[in-house]
């Protein structure tokens, strides 16, 4: 795994943004972290924050806007050391995947099973919406997916989600800890029920 | 040996919501089986019959009918409806079912305009001077009585829907043509009848209040900075603490209480819009229901950051026991408003707008290609933006930067 090319370009006195060759993460929409402890499962998140003198970070797909205390170091000094810090976390966290972690539960199972279960019970479900649910990974029996179609912006996409498709996975996989959705739903451009009401 | 059952909610969500993951979120938070009812299809009703209900909120009478049947079945400890039609028919449902609710007539009047400024005017509630008059059967004598400024507002349109600024009778006469053709496109059976009163000068606020056995509890008191003059009136920023007086602030809350209890309300939410000028506290709208589109994520209440749909979803189970203080923080939220008709195609700098220092998330709830018109015609919003901050002076310029930050693409 090589280490990603991070260009640095400040915005103005307090923000910089930094651009890898890939993305930092697997939700699709931007993201912000202001404490530590929001950050503990996103390795690049987790490094910005630790370094002293940011105090925010906004991640979206390949870009970072980080964002500095005023009373802190200058960019000058920051800057290098935040192109450190998400570039040993994004090839540290590939290397745990490539050599693999003790799971607690075998994730690996439970991919195989929902997949199959997405493949031949929920989206000929969701088809009949216009929608397509993927299985992106399963981390620590929390499934990750994301939505497309008629799902991608729905204003009841939450709601299959929580009320159809995890009530399903839990009957059928009792070990499953819950999904995820990494779906940029602001761009989903045909949502079967679009949000307009107040 | 069998456990305690769990509680089951039943929520009444619309497809059109802007608020279906912050109430499935509370109510997953609360650890109780949910049933959402939604007045379409969901795509897993047949395979989720539990979880999943279909029902036609407009007619409020087979709603209850229909679950009575599905109670029977599984059984349901509280029911609750987020928008105004929804909330109608909660109350119906409840009445059916015995569960502590508002009784249906004080929700139907708090839904219809008219009806509202009846009962208010009718208890010395001080509301705006109103006539009623009907779009396809305009009397112009007594249109020629009108004083202006006035304001022309349909019975049961919501979010500044329809509503527009009247400064002599030529704007009159135009504002009528302009809802006709508003009232046409909302809903073949949206009521035609619509509102001429008097405009109220002065400041604007927003009070988000719960209702425990009549009396009511302020949650919260929103600033509006941004001027609601007319001629259309778009909700931008709210802010909270407000910065109004003690004695304003309380003079606003007795107000609301009065209408509360003029409504026949006693229990829930209810969403209050009140103004203030040298002559006091005016009430400009009141709604059972929670404050709207996603400002409720704005609020965040006791040491564990409970959400609004969290508290309200609790009180309707029966367990608030006591109701918890808003953060310490200052807060605020932007409705980002629809400032041209068009498609709708992106929102440019977002990350820039989010690394504002403050800026806690931005919210893009439209979706591309959408074909969106300003006010009066619809009331979309594009988005929220939400801020935190020492005071509300310092949110509400972290909102203004961050929306200075963002390019809006409409095609």
């Amino acid at each position: 795994m090589t280490t990603p090319v991070l260009s640095a370009e400040p915005i103005d006195e307090l923000r910089c943004t930094f651009v890898a060759d890939r993305p930092f993460l697997m939700e699709e929409g931007p993201r912000k972290f202001t404490r530590p402890e929001e950050a503990t499962e996103i390795p690049p998140a987790e490094a910005v924050l630790a370094v002293d003198g940011v105090c925010e970070a906004v991640f979206s797909g390949d870009r970072v806007v980080v964002v500095r205390d005023a009373a802190g170091p200058s960019w000058d000094d920051l800057i290098p050391r935040v192109q450190y810090a998400l570039g040993a976390a994004v090839t540290s966290a590939a290397a745990a995947i490539d050599t693999g972690r003790a799971p607690a539960v075998d994730d690996d199972a439970i991919y195989d099973e929902v997949s199959h279960i997405f493949q031949s019970e929920i989206n000929p479900i969701v088809a009949q919406h216009g929608g397509a649910i993927d299985l992106i990974d399963v981390q620590d029996a929390t499934v990750v997916v994301r939505m497309s179609g008629g799902c991608q912006g729905c204003g009841m996409a939450n709601v299959t989600l929580r009320q159809g498709i995890e009530a399903a996975l839990k009957k059928a996989i009792p070990a499953l800890a819950g999904i995820r959705d990494v779906t940029d739903h602001s761009s989903g451009a045909d949502p079967y029920f679009a949000s307009t009401s107040k | 040996m069998t456990g305690k059952p769990r509680s089951r909610l039943l929520l009444l969500l619309p497809t059109t919501t802007y608020r279906a993951g912050a109430f499935v979120a509370a109510a997953n938070a609360l650890d109780i089986d949910l049933t959402v009812a939604s007045e379409e299809d969901s795509a897993f009703s047949t395979q989720e019959p539990d979880a999943l209900l279909t029902l036609d909120f407009a007619k409020p009478a087979e709603c209850a009918a229909h679950v009575a049947e599905f109670h029977g079945r599984n059984p349901i400890r509280a029911v609750f409806g987020v928008d105004d039609l929804t909330a109608i028919a909660a109350a119906h449902v409840a009445q059916a079912l015995a569960l502590d609710h508002n009784p249906p007539a004080a929700v139907e009047a708090a839904g219809d305009k008219f009806r509202q400024r009846q009962l208010l005017a009718g208890a010395g509630v001080p509301v705006p001077g109103f006539e009623r008059h009907h779009a396809d059967r305009v009397d112009a004598e007594r249109l020629k009585n009108v004083p202006f400024p006035a304001i022309v507002k349909p019975i049961n349109l919501s979010a500044s829907r329809g509503v527009m600024r009247v400064n002599d009778a030529a704007s009159l006469a135009e504002a009528i043509t302009r809802l006709r053709s508003i009232l046409e496109q909302a809903s073949p059976t949206t009521e035609r009848a619509f509102l001429i009163e008097d405009y109220i000068p002065g400041q604007e606020y927003a009070l988000e209040g719960i209702l425990e056995d009549g009396r009511l509890t302020s949650l919260a008191l929103f600033d509006k900075p941004d001027p609601l003059e007319g001629p259309t009136f778009a909700e931008t920023i709210y802010l909270t603490p407000s910065r109004a007086s003690d004695t304003i602030q309380t003079a606003l809350h007795h107000t609301a209480q009065a209408a509360c209890a003029a409504l026949g309300l006693m229990r829930g939410p209810v969403h209050v819009e009140l103004r203030h000028n040298t002559e006091g506290p005016w009430l400009v709208e009141l709604a059972a229901r929670p404050i709207g589109g996603r400002c409720g994520e704005v609020l965040r209440f006791g040491s564990e950051n409970k959400s609004l749909e969290t508290i309200l979803l609790a009180q309707a189970l029966g367990r608030l026991h006591t109701i918890p203080v808003r953060e310490p923080l200052a807060s605020g939220v932007m409705m980002i408003p629809v400032t041209e008709a068009g498609t709708f195609q992106t929102i440019d700098g977002l990350e820039t707008a989010l690394a504002t220092p403050g800026v806690t998330d931005i919210a893009v709830t439209i979706h591309r290609g959408a074909r969106v018109r300003p006010l009066p015609e619809e009331s979309r919003y594009l988005g929220f933006i939400f801020a935190r901050g020492p005071n509300p002076a310092s949110v509400e310029s972290t909102i203004r930067a961050a929306f200075a930050a963002l390019d809006i693409v409409i095609e």
